[in-house]
């Protein structure tokens, strides 16, 4: 990582720089994470994007204290543009919230996975056929995390963890803290710290109000 | 070429058929019973093919409606048993299902015999509305029967409320030209369906016989899925050529053959139209009954044949494609891979969710078996979750907005103390006994899922208490509790606010929910 940033940005400066490897790759890439590539995200969380939304194929760690209101605002509007919704795992989730956060619910499917042996199984199939997946935790090994991250990238779509673990590097980290709520007759909203961070991603932290 | 049409009117809209004398067999509760669902084939539509393998006993063609209602034209078996009465009676005995209320109705028309079988459960022994009579049978019940007998769109039903139409009878009333004024084609059904006449969607232009396939095999397949994988194709097929023409299916007449030639044939029905996903469903349940019968009639040899035939064709106009394409089929790839998903561990569960409403976030919605519905069916989730059965939206008492995102349940108990360690409790009043300072989270009654960390803390603010009084006209189901926002200070959780929601109820409190 630190060898990458002492490096002089490369610019092409003319034909022949184009022809290099690096700088054609970088454009493939560029090119191909074009923004039909970018799942929306809602109003408080785009900031926390560079490209104002989700890439697709990518994995995205949410943790923290408001992290399950972080995880729901995130795949609000995929829901409401036609994505269908996995929740693995999140009995504890409210439905209710989901809906007031924008989630469709009519695209959200509940599954519970009680046996460990069948888990990555299952979530292979759930990557494969739905757009955005909302997983509480990993819960298998590190090789078949791997396995179902390759199968996320390949598959193009969202996998939304809610822990950071070891097991498997996020593409894009949101840990949330420092929550300060403002009260009066109700809890009314509170303002939570993101510190952004990942693999191509710049790092960064904003506030946002949930 | 010279093509006569005969006896069909020109205009493309649904007509009106002289009612078929029919019997219907209702469990009104059938998917609200909670099943035991430790083993994979204990599925509402699995137990509910018990009940219609002992009805297709009596009658061979019987008519699924949806797991818990079934549909037979009852003029045979009537003269068999004798008239009406006794045929009533005895698919009355045939049809029982442990630990399940159920009715069966006969009448002139499928409405109006469905409506009887909704009130013979109430009352526990059938119901037979005597020939020709359908219309007076029909006039006292709300208009609410249309969209649960008839399927009546729920906007059209409320709509017909709100006009002040709010029996069958009202609505007779009302001349055929009015009717379609305001609803359309919808208003021509409604016109002929108070007045217990059957409608059929039938597009006279386009026979539906046009679409029907039969599917044969050189070779006999033994397994259900391995006759699923090969008729996959000729499913998908139907459904396109249907759209290709601008309709759909809404009852479908599936008839399976063995290698000995042992039939198996029945009715099905999707009021918003087959997709191919729901023929795959419907054929997987006839094969799989068919499978488990009873030696006498099960098929003694692998499966040879599958023969669609559509009865109902309409005008596709209840589910259009979206407007930027490829939405139907992401819907379908969903509902695959929730198959698939399914099959792989008899544990793994798959819920979908319905607006069940009140003022417990834990309940609002709830989570019914994927199994049981058709998840391509986009139409039917939203009302789903809208709607659900017709619960209201709007709750006075509801907890303010924001709504918290993780709910436990069951509510974890838990200790609400004041400066002095003495427990605050709420008054008669709907008033803290005291300011309450301290919230105790014993790690006891903490279960294995919840994340949530015992402990003594700190109580920083509060908001509440809210008071949740719920049918209190009612002695045996009232509830009366209060609701306590509580902020827990910075220092204990490492630097963060947290706020709790409490629950009063009997001088208990519990930890509901949590704003994380």
């Amino acid at each position: 990582m630190s060898s990458v940033a002492h490096e002089p940005e490369r610019v092409p400066r003319s034909l022949s720089d184009l022809t290099s490897g690096h700088v054609l790759n970088g454009a493939l890439f560029a090119a191909r994470h074009a923004t039909q590539d970018i799942i929306a995200v809602d109003e408080p969380l785009s900031v926390a994007f560079d490209v104002g939304g989700m890439r697709r194929g990518t994995v995205i760690a949410c943790t923290g204290i408001a992290a399950a209101s972080a995880a729901l605002s995130l795949v609000a509007a995929a829901t409401r543009q036609g994505a269908w919704l996995a929740c693995v795992d999140v009995p504890f989730l409210s439905m209710s919230a989901a809906e007031e956060r924008g989630v469709a619910l009519e695209r959200v499917v509940r599954v519970g996975v009680p046996s460990v042996a069948s888990r990555s199984r299952v979530l292979g199939a759930l990557i494969e056929g739905f757009d955005v997946v909302l997983l509480s935790k990993w819960g298998c090994s590190p090789s078949e995390a791997r396995r179902l991250v390759s199968r996320v990238r390949a598959l193009s779509t969202v996998l939304v963890v809610l822990e950071d673990s070891d097991m498997c590097v996020a593409d894009v980290r949101l840990r949330t803290t420092a929550a300060r709520w403002c009260v009066d007759s109700h809890a009314r909203h509170r303002d939570v710290t993101v510190d952004v961070s990942g693999k191509r991603v710049r790092p960064r932290q904003c506030t946002v109000r949930m | 070429m010279n093509v006569s049409v005969s006896g069909v009117s020109s205009a493309a809209v649904s007509i009106a058929t002289r009612p078929v004398r029919t019997a219907a067999v209702v469990f009104p509760r059938w998917l609200d019973v909670a099943t035991d669902a430790t083993r994979p084939e204990d599925t509402p539509q699995h137990e509910f093919e018990q009940v219609v393998r002992q009805i297709a006993n009596m009658v061979p063609l019987v008519h699924v409606h949806a797991p818990g209602v079934a549909l037979l034209s009852s003029r045979g078996p009537s003269r068999y048993f004798g008239g009406d009465e006794p045929m009533a009676r005895h698919l009355h005995d045939i049809s029982q299902y442990p630990s399940r209320s159920h009715g069966v109705g006969v009448a002139d028309g499928r409405c109006a015999a469905l409506v009887a079988a909704h009130i013979a459960a109430r009352r526990g022994e059938p119901v037979v509305v005597p020939v020709g009579t359908s219309q007076h049978f029909l006039a006292p019940a709300p208009v609410s029967v249309l969209e649960t007998c008839a399927d009546i769109s729920t906007e059209t039903v409320h709509l017909l409320v709100r006009l002040g139409m709010k029996t069958c009878g009202g609505v007779a009333g009302i001349e055929e030209r009015l009717l379609v004024d305001r609803f359309g084609d919808e208003g021509r059904r409604i016109f002929h369906l108070v007045r217990g006449a059957d409608v059929e969607h039938l597009v006279p232009r386009v026979p539906p016989s046009d679409f029907s396939r039969r599917w044969v095999s050189d070779e006999p397949l033994p397994t259900v899925s391995m006759v699923l994988g090969r008729v996959q194709l000729d499913c998908s097929g139907i459904v396109g050529a249907m759209a290709d023409r601008g309709v759909q299916c809404t009852r479908m007449h599936i008839t399976v053959e063995s290698d000995h030639g042992e039939m198996n044939q029945r009715i099905w029905h999707q009021p918003r139209g087959f997709t191919a996903t729901g023929l795959i469903d419907r054929l997987r349940w006839q094969l799989s009954g068919w499978g488990t019968e009873a030696h006498s009639v099960a098929p003694t040899a692998g499966i040879v044949g599958v023969r669609f035939e559509p009865l109902e064709v309409r005008v596709a106009t209840c589910t259009q494609e979206e407007l930027w394409g490829g939405s139907r089929e992401r819907d379908e790839r969903a509902a695959r891979a929730v198959t698939m998903v399914l099959s792989i561990h008899p544990q793994v569960t798959a819920t979908v969710i319905e607006w069940t409403g009140g003022r417990s976030t834990a309940t609002q919605f709830e989570d019914i078996d994927a199994r049981v519905v058709d998840l391509a069916d986009s139409m039917a989730a939203q009302q789903r979750v809208r709607e659900g059965r017709g619960v209201a939206r709007q709750w006075r008492g509801a907890l303010p907005r924001p709504l918290p995102t993780t709910v436990f349940a069951p509510a974890l108990k838990v200790q609400l103390l004041d400066q002095r360690q003495c427990p605050v409790f709420v008054t008669g009043r709907h008033e803290l006994s005291a300011s309450p300072t301290f919230v105790v989270i014993d790690a006891r009654h903490i279960a294995k899922a919840q994340a949530v960390k015992p402990g003594t803390f700190a109580i920083a603010t509060w908001a509440g208490p809210w008071p949740v009084e719920e049918r209190w006209w009612d002695p045996m189901r009232r509830r009366r509790l209060a609701r306590l926002q509580v902020v827990v200070g910075a220092e204990h959780t490492g630097g963060d606010d947290t706020v709790y929601l409490l629950s009063a109820e009997q001088r208990e409190w519990s930890l509901v929910a949590l704003y994380g």
